[in-house]
């Protein structure tokens, strides 16, 4: 079976450029695989890890929430904002976590598109600390 | 005419002020060559978005806009100008250019209330002079690349359209062309103009949660990448402006220097003569 060729793409630059059997991602609605020959789809992403499995071992990047071209033959994501693990920074996910519940709290309302961007921020930082550890 | 320790002081002058232009192109150009690359790592996210919206709002369309921000507001009373200028001067006519042309915008609405959205400290000053309405100056352009801060522009411009406030919103800057020219345009952002047609695959494709919530998500990213894509051409354009400025000051410098070289030539063969004179004056004299 061919591999999945798994772009990441971001407003500062391509992230990621990999060929992966197979890829996870957080969707807007739950996470949801991909694997090779999978029907056209776009996919609304929230904020999280994608994670993927290489020739050469699994590999994982977070994402500020996006959008996810799901071809055939390849993934192409559309992130607002993507990180490798070893560039993860811990005190900045600690301060946008902080920022998405400061922004909570001060709006008494919000649209749902502010609403599912500060989740998809509060997921993108939660998932960084998760691995970050204590 | 100046004495020859006059001149000299000028040259030294002129040559440390060669100097100084001569690192600022310097610096110029290697910040240019850095604008010019975050410009080009924006161009496949961009160019992805618009091929998504355009896709998305075809299949949607009928007779009423899919979104809101596609929908033109029947009548035009209050435009929204976000004006992109520089920080720093020293780059030509890059700022002057830009300030002329949204004043000349503002101008050209006539009756139409314009509310312009400074952003560059240059922008913002010029403004200060009461062009027109400044509802909220966004403050200088340089750190206005991060992501938070383009969020909190498109925010108020799409805020001020959706409730009514603002029914049309343009963006004034100089958009790079190349390296030596840079163009002050106009460009149109809201409402949003898809051009295009469904793709033939749209049929098949599954989206995910549907396409109405994906053209909700697509269309204000879309605006941020515009609004991200003109203030990173208005930077590259500025650097590429100073670099230019900078490039023609030195030029001009070793000019100057040159003619002054010759001036202090001149009035030193002048007082050689002189005293040459004076000696074989002095030598007559005593026969």
């Amino acid at each position: 079976m061919a591999d999945l060729k798994l772009e990441i793409v971001t407003p500062t630059g391509k992230v990621l450029d990999t060929e992966a059997s197979t890829i996870t991602a957080p969707g807007a609605n739950g996470q949801f695989g991909v694997l090779p020959d999978h029907r056209p789809a776009l996919v609304m992403l929230g904020g999280g890890a994608i994670t993927f499995e290489t020739k050469s071992g699994p590999g994982k990047v977070f994402i500020r929430g996006g959008v996810a071209e799901v071809r055939m033959d390849g993934v192409l994501v559309l992130a607002d904002e993507a990180i490798k693990p070893e560039a993860v920074d811990r005190g900045e996910a600690e301060a946008v976590l902080k920022a998405t519940d400061k922004a909570f709290a001060a709006h008494d309302y919000l649209d749902d598109e502010r609403v599912r961007r500060l989740e998809s921020d509060r997921a993108y930082a939660e998932s960084i600390l998760k691995v970050a550890g204590h | 005419m100046p004495s020859l320790k006059d001149i000299r002081k000028r040259i030294s002058s002129v040559k440390n002020t060669q100097k100084i232009t001569k690192a600022m192109k310097l610096v110029s150009a290697a910040k240019l060559r850095r604008a010019q690359d975050a410009m080009l790592q924006l161009r496949p996210y961009a160019a992805k978005h618009r091929e998504m919206l355009e896709s998305l709002a075809a299949q949607l369309g009928g007779d009423e806009a899919p979104h809101p921000l596609l929908q033109a507001h029947d009548e035009v009373k209050r435009v929204g100008v976000l004006a992109l200028s520089s920080d720093r001067g020293m780059c030509g006519a890059f700022n002057s250019q830009i300030i002329k042309r949204t004043q000349q915008y503002v101008k050209s609405r006539g009756d139409v209330a314009v509310a312009v959205y400074p952003l560059g400290r240059r922008m913002v000053t010029a403004m200060e002079k009461g062009v027109a309405e400044v509802p909220e100056a966004f403050g200088e352009i340089i750190p206005a690349t991060s992501t938070e801060t383009i969020r909190h522009i498109t925010d108020t411009l799409v805020d001020g359209f959706l409730k009514g406030e603002l029914d049309e919103v343009v963006i004034v800057s100089n958009r790079f062309r190349s390296a030596i020219s840079q163009e002050a345009a106009v460009l149109p952002l809201l409402p949003v103009t898809p051009e295009g047609e469904a793709d033939e695959v749209g049929g098949e494709m599954i989206y995910e949660p549907d396409q109405t919530a994906l053209l909700q998500y697509v269309v204000p990213r879309y605006i941020e990448v515009q609004i991200r894509q003109a203030i990173l051409e208005s930077i590259a354009g500025e650097h590429a402006a100073r670099m230019n400025a900078m490039n023609n000051a030195t030029d001009n410098a070793s000019e100057m220097i040159g003619s002054l070289t010759l001036q202090m030539n001149r009035a030193r063969q002048a007082a050689i003569t002189t005293e040459l004179m004076e000696i074989i004056g002095g030598a007559e004299a005593l026969k």
